[in-house]
């Protein structure tokens, strides 16, 4: 009778004990999911994709530093003279300032982790390709790929040196991997080429899978097949690949289907005003609190050099004064008698009915057409055909006179354009690029001749830090 | 909210056999509520009047459950005495927490949860989560002769929901051997000593101070990782999938003595221990994607001793009089002695490149101790200018701060701590007093740089700013030039301070009413009042600056206690 007893008891307490034990280590967090169950299933992948887009469209990165902010102020859309400005002495450059030292370290980590989060996405979809469909395969991988080369280069472009300045000097760490080793940083041009290597892969998958190609599908907010072409464009500009960036950027504006818009597009009524034109928006993210941010830097408050603006002879000396420039009389309004850029003011309402993505607001241009003519005007062996390329811009926005058209030096021609890139390309972040790939010795209101160490911005304090390989 | 229930269940087998199993289910709850007025200034730029005004409710839970089921077996033979023991032990933590916030409350005497206007706006319900399983296996054994020697002997597996799917269990033994001095015939006639027991062991066990899911990559759920109508799942940390226990090997020698009738007690003990893949929080490149890393990084070498004396000056226990006074410490030395290779080649450039460095850097090389403060050594302030000097590493004075002449300067460890002081008990009143200390170790006064000398004086600065900050060439001053553009403060000697510390912690006050008549009158079986206060007193040598972050409370408590 007792053994009996005993030996039940014993087989309870191994049963208990050996047969369940490893399941019962194996805990599911609850207020967070493991990276397998996220990556067993299609709407997963697409669940983590939805987070990088949101991450990019945050206020670190295109919502804000990247875009209407901090780039824009080095490429002086701003004066920032204030110490009460939020970007207090970014267009003086001044890289040791606690102000610099924020966004640097803002940028740097969000993108960092953007790229980790894209890895595991791309490690995933080879690891668990069996749960997807060969056609979510080809776009979420490739919308991947892409948008690792598209903020890889954002990253080179601020803190690597340019090619004309040290092509071949460590710049940053082109991330392929997820793990928790640092990465000895790769030179400006390797990074080039491994973007667009990333590129084209993904440009490949997307070419087979991305509904954009298929339908009228809004594809504007993600890194659509188009999107890797323009990105492109501009890789192989900077990279001073003219001839391929010539014939990229050429196709794309010869498919027709990224037109420039109506001046008209910008007149209308405040709350139906296409101020960011967005038709013509390749590449754009979106970002449900940007005004939380725009009402701080573009509107009044106290005065107007405690805010993103410039002065008016300022802002009419940009356009030339022209006054049919219907930008100059759109993009920059009153608010309490000063003038602020008003690209990004939200005063649109949306219709009923309609669908959310006819939206006009919460949106930064990530790409535009405009630019990718602009790439084209540069890149033309043919001095008149870039002339055509900004002649077809200034009559979309209406200005007045016309471009000499004999004797058109390559100087007269790089002059246009680069009046192009500060008009158009206002408060969009591309104008200081522009001048760091051409290492210019002027830039549009810095008063003085640029010291071109300048267009290399010192790399966070706690990358050199914690990364033995710096 | 406090409940806990234990089960018991014991089965005796034979005399000598049983089987023995219990189980123990906790459960605690808890919770906080924040309210601002309307009215508060924090709120004044808010012009919509339905957002006026806040309250934040949060709850807390935990529960955990844990069950040990055991064999017990004994034998005696003569003057040998066997006890062995197997056991099973499961268990498992939980602890969660939610908030939410409300806003609009329009009148400041409505602060209940339940007036307010609406949920806070854009908000959602804020919290977090963990849970924490462990499962183990024991076997011991004791074995004595003749209550003179003594040996025991266990091993131990133990698993662990923290670890990485395929280092989850450890195993983990410990033997020891124990002489009783007191039954040896050489002492056993000798009066005064009471209990000589000399005792020493070896063995390992594991730890896990680690949060709950360290070796998990995961993905959170947020507003902020929608992307429009889309949800999204941001990638929140990176998991360790080979994160496994950390090993103590411990070696132990030590002795009880009881002496002169039992009066002075004394307990002895001196260790050392090596940690073998010790867990620490590694921060990481930001480059990586991520912060922190869990990671298993090195050997660590502990020596330590510990003392522990008691003396009875009064011991009547016929009257139930008694007064004794005790002193107990503790000291400590930590070493590293090995560190993954990988670590040593970001060691080298911590010191290079980080030109900036404002905060000390938990900093570790080989042969130092963990917790040492890693600082650049400051002359003082030169009164003429107002700048700090800084002594290089080849002995020179210089007015710039290099990271490469940064030094070990202090430990931010106490060398000694403990506590002493006294118990009386005299005719049913009771008084104890127990104070702590700790001396030997140093801090960095972080408060004093950020509210003194990195402040902003263009706001409100703390008063000692404008008092001692230098302001004429001529002045001495603890502080330099304060004011705008002026560089942040880096890791300087200066402010490494001495950190001693004397805490009167808890007086106590009570009466036994065990010779009143009443009590048994009444039916009870003891009737006592305690009244018993908390750090009463406490002097440092670094002044503790209290405020709505570091609050200061004094508790005061009285409890009756009966026994029916």
């Amino acid at each position: 009778m007792k053994t009996t007893i005993y030996i039940i008891l014993l087989k309870i307490a191994l049963l208990l004990s050996f047969a369940s034990c490893n399941n019962y280590l194996d805990v599911a967090p609850k207020s967070t999911l493991r990276e397998d169950e996220i990556f067993s299933s299609q709407t997963g992948f697409e669940q983590a994709l939805a987070a990088v887009y949101a991450n990019l469209a945050s206020k670190a990165l295109y919502g804000d530093n990247l875009t209407m902010g901090f780039v824009s102020a080095l490429g002086q859309n701003y004066n920032t003279t204030s110490s009460n400005n939020p970007l207090y002495g970014m267009a003086q450059y001044n890289y040791t300032s606690d102000i610099y030292r924020n966004i640097s370290i803002d940028i740097w980590r969000s993108a960092y982790k953007v790229i980790a989060a894209l890895n595991n996405i791309i490690l995933h979809t080879e690891t668990n390709k069996a749960v997807l469909n060969d056609n979510v395969y080809n776009r979420v991988r490739g919308e991947a790929l892409a948008l690792r080369a598209f903020i890889h280069f954002d990253l080179v472009r601020l803190f690597g040196k340019s090619m004309i300045l040290g092509a071949d000097e460590a710049s940053i760490p082109y991330r392929i991997t997820f793990d928790q080793f640092g990465r000895s940083p790769h030179t400006t041009r390797e990074v080039l080429e491994k973007a667009l290597a990333d590129l084209k892969e993904g440009q490949n998958l997307l070419k087979v899978s991305d509904p954009v190609l298929q339908n009228s599908v809004n594809r504007q907010i993600k890194m659509n097949y188009y999107a890797t072409k323009a990105l492109e464009a501009r890789i192989l500009l900077y990279a001073g690949r003219n001839t391929d960036a010539y014939s990229v950027a050429k196709q794309l504006v010869e498919s027709g289907i990224y037109p420039l818009l109506p001046a008209s597009e910008l007149t209308k009524a405040d709350n139906q005003k296409n101020r960011l034109l967005k038709g013509e928006l390749i590449f754009t993210l979106r970002n449900k609190n940007l005004n939380d941010w725009v009402n701080q830097y573009f509107r009044f408050s106290g005065n107007s050099v405690f805010s993103l603006t410039r002065s008016t002879a300022d802002i009419n000396s940009i356009y030339e004064s022209n006054p049919t420039d219907k930008r100059l009389s759109n993009w920059f309004q009153d608010d309490q008698s000063s003038k602020f850029p008003s690209k990004y003011w939200q005063t649109y309402s949306q219709i009923s009915g309609s669908n959310d993505s006819t939206r006009l607001d919460q949106m930064v241009p990530a790409i535009r057409i405009s630019e990718i003519r602009l790439i084209l005007a540069e890149t033309a062996p043919d001095p008149l055909e870039g002339l055509a390329q900004l002649a077809a811009i200034r009559a979309a926005r209406d200005v007045s006179g016309a471009l000499q058209i004999t004797n058109v030096t390559r100087s007269y021609l790089m002059a246009e354009i680069q009046k192009e890139y500060e008009k158009d390309l206002y408060g969009e972040g591309q104008l200081f690029f522009f001048h760091k790939r051409l290492n210019s010795k002027n830039i549009k209101f810095y008063s003085q001749t640029v010291n071109p160490t300048l267009y290399t911005l010192p790399i966070p304090d706690s990358e050199l830090e914690y990364n033995p390989t710096y | 909210m406090f409940v806990t229930n234990n089960f018991q269940v014991r089965y005796s087998i034979k005399p000598n056999l049983y089987f023995e199993s219990k189980i123990s289910v906790s459960r605690q709850k808890g919770g906080s509520d924040q309210f601002y007025s309307a009215e508060h200034s924090r709120l004044e730029n808010e012009v919509d009047e339905s957002r006026k005004g806040s309250y934040t409710a949060r709850n807390d839970e935990s529960s955990s459950h844990e069950s040990t089921t055991t064999f017990n077996y004994s034998l005696a033979r003569g003057n040998h005495l066997w006890h062995s023991n197997a056991a099973f032990n499961i268990a498992s933590t939980n602890d969660s927490y939610y908030s939410l916030v409300a806003e609009g409350f329009p009148f400041d005497r409505l602060d209940n949860l339940l007036f307010a206007a609406q949920y806070q706006a854009n908000g959602r319900p804020t919290g977090d989560e963990s849970t924490i399983r462990r499962i183990g296996y024991l076997y011991s054994g004791n074995y004595s002769y003749d209550n003179r020697f003594l040996a025991d002997l266990s091993i131990k597996r133990d698993g662990s929901s923290q670890f990485g799917s395929d280092k989850r269990f450890g195993t983990f033994w410990s033997a020891g051997l124990g002489w009783n001095l007191h039954n040896e015939r050489f002492l056993k006639n000798i009066e005064d000593i009471n209990r000589f027991k000399l005792r020493s062991s070896y063995g390992t066990t594991g730890s896990l101070n680690i949060p709950a899911y360290s070796s998990l990559t995961r993905y959170i759920y947020s507003v902020s990782s929608t992307y429009f109508n889309e949800l999204g799942a941001d990638l929140n940390n990176l998991g360790n999938r080979m994160l496994t226990w950390q090993q103590v090997y411990k070696f132990n020698i030590g002795a009880d003595i009881e002496l002169f009738n039992h009066r002075l007690d004394l307990r002895l003990d001196w260790y050392r221990s090596i940690t073998r893949d010790a867990v620490t929080q590694l921060t990481l490149a930001p480059s990586t994607g991520f912060s922190q890393f869990a990671e298993n990084l090195g050997k660590v070498e502990n020596v330590g001793f510990e003392y522990n004396i008691r003396y009875k000056l009064i011991d009547d226990r016929k009257r139930g009089n008694m007064w004794s006074v005790f002193v107990n410490g503790a000291t400590n030395k930590d070493r590293l002695l090995a560190l993954a290779n990988r670590l040593k080649a970001t060691n080298e450039t911590l010191d290079k490149n980080n030109e900036r460095q404002v905060v000390p850097n938990i900093l570790l090389h080989e042969g130092m101790s963990q917790h040492a403060i890693y600082v650049v050594p400051s002359v003082g302030v030169d009164p003429t200018t107002g700048s700090e000097i800084f002594r290089t590493k080849d002995g020179q004075e210089s007015f710039t701060w290099d990271a490469s002449d940064k030094i070990a300067y202090g430990i931010a460890r106490p060398t000694w701590n403990g506590n002493f002081g006294s118990n009386l008990l005299y005719r049913g009143i009771e008084i104890g007093v127990i104070l702590n200390y700790q001396f030997g170790g140093q801090l960095y006064n972080q408060t004093l740089v950020n509210n003194v000398q990195d402040v902003n004086p263009r706001y409100n600065v703390d008063r000692r700013a404008y008092d001692l900050g230098w302001v004429h060439p001529g002045d001495l001053s603890q502080f330099t030039r304060i004011g705008l553009n002026t560089t942040p403060t880096r890791a300087t000697s200066r402010f490494v301070q001495d950190n001693n510390l004397l805490t009167l912690s808890t007086l106590s006050i009570g009466y036994n009413f065990y010779k009143s008549p009443f009590v048994k009158r009444l039916g009870m079986r003891s009737f006592q009042l305690s009244a018993v206060t908390n750090d009463l007193f406490q002097w440092s040598s670094i002044d503790i600056e209290r405020g709505t972050s570091n609050p200061f409370y004094r508790s005061f408590a009285l409890s009756l206690r009966l026994g029916l």
